[in-house]
C-alpha cells in the first residue's frame, strides 16, 4: 500500500485538506496528461485535466474507497475527457485510432533483424551489465534514454504501458479507463514492452541511446 | 514447436500469466531447451523494472496549479 493509500492521507484529502490535494496533484498531474492525450488530443490535454483536478476536489469528501485513489482519479479524469471528446468531436477515438497505431515499424524492423527465416535467434541478446533493477534505475543516460522512448511512443500506447507498468493498475482497470478492449490493449503493451526492451537491449550493447 | 520468434511475440502474455495451459506448457519446453530466450524473457521482465521511475511535476507547479484548482471549485460552490 503506497502512503497515499493509507488512512490518516485519505481523511485529509476527504476533508479537502490543502496540502494533502497538492500531493496528490504533484504525483499524478503528469499521469493524467498521458491518460487525457489520447483521448482529447494534445491541445486540450491540459485543460481537461485541470478541470478533472477541480472535480477531483470537490468529490473528495464523498470518495467512499470502494476503488483505490488512483482508479477513482483515474475515472473522474476519463469521464471528463470523454464528454470533452464529444463535445468537441475533433479527435479520433481510440478505438479508431487502433488499427494504425499498433504499426509500429522500428519494432518491425528491429523482430526482422534478430531473427533467421526459421524464427529463430540471429543476434541473440548479449549479457547485459546492468542487471539488477537497481542498476537501471540508477543509470542516468539510460533514464533519459527511456524518457525519450516515451515520448516517441503513440499516445494511447503510451497511456496503456504507463497505467499498467508504471501505475500497476490491473488490465481491466485499464481498458475501462482508455474505453478500449483487453485485445487491443494487449497489443499496445506488448508492442511498448518490446520497444523498451530494444532501447535498454541497444543501451547495453553500445552504451548509447 | 514453438519458434524463437513465437517466445518474443508471446512474451507479454507469458510475463503476466495470461497463457492457457497448453500455451503455458509450450512455451516452458520451449525455455527449457533455449538459453537465448531464457535470456531474453529474463531480460524483458528486468525492462519493465526501469520504469519505476514516475515522471511527476515540480513542488512550485504543483502549488500553482493546486491553489488555481482549489479557488475555482470554491468559486464554483458560491
Amino acid at each position: 500500500m503506497s502512503d497515499m493509500d493509507s488512512a490518516g492521507f485519505l481523511a485529509k484529502l476527504k476533508n479537502q485538506d490543502h496540502q494533502a490535494f497538492n500531493q496528490l496533484v504533484q504525483q499524478y498531474h503528469q499521469s493524467l496528461i498521458t491518460v487525457a492525450r489520447p483521448i482529447v488530443g494534445d491541445s486540450w490535454a491540459e485543460e481537461v485535466v485541470q478541470e478533472a483536478w477541480v472535480s477531483i476536489f470537490k468529490a473528495l469528501p464523498k470518495f467512499q474507497g470502494r476503488s483505490s485513489l488512483k482508479t477513482w482519479i483515474y475515472t473522474i479524469l476519463k469521464n471528463e475527457a470523454f464528454s470533452r471528446y464529444r463535445k468537441e468531436s475533433k479527435t479520433v477515438s481510440l478505438e479508431a485510432q487502433l488499427p494504425d497505431d499498433q504499426k509500429d515499424r522500428s519494432i518491425d524492423d528491429w523482430l526482422s533483424s534478430v531473427f533467421n527465416k526459421d524464427g529463430h535467434w540471429l543476434n541473440a541478446p548479449s549479457g547485459w551489465d546492468l542487471s539488477s533493477p537497481e542498476a537501471l534505475l540508477q543509470e542516468e543516460q539510460l533514464q533519459k534514454c527511456i524518457e525519450h522512448t516515451l515520448e516517441l511512443l503513440k499516445p494511447d500506447q503510451k497511456a496503456v504501458f504507463l497505467l499498467r507498468d508504471q501505475d500497476q493498475l490491473a488490465m481491466e482497470e485499464v481498458c475501462n479507463i482508455l474505453e478500449i478492449t483487453h485485445s487491443n490493449a494487449r497489443v499496445l503493451l506488448h508492442r511498448a514492452r518490446l520497444k523498451l526492451f530494444q532501447v535498454i537491449n541497444h543501451y547495453q550493447e553500445t552504451g548509447e541511446c | 514447436m514453438l519458434k524463437c520468434k513465437d517466445v518474443v511475440a508471446n512474451a507479454t502474455d507469458y510475463v503476466d500469466k495470461e497463457m492457457n495451459w497448453k500455451q503455458s506448457m509450450s512455451m516452458a519446453l520451449h525455455l527449457l531447451m533455449c538459453g537465448h530466450c531464457r535470456r531474453f524473457i529474463k531480460y524483458f521482465k528486468l525492462s519493465l523494472q526501469a520504469l519505476k521511475n514516475k515522471k511527476t511535476i515540480s513542488q512550485a507547479d504543483a502549488d500553482k496549479l493546486s491553489s488555481e484548482v482549489i479557488a475555482k471549485a470554491l468559486a464554483d460552490a458560491r
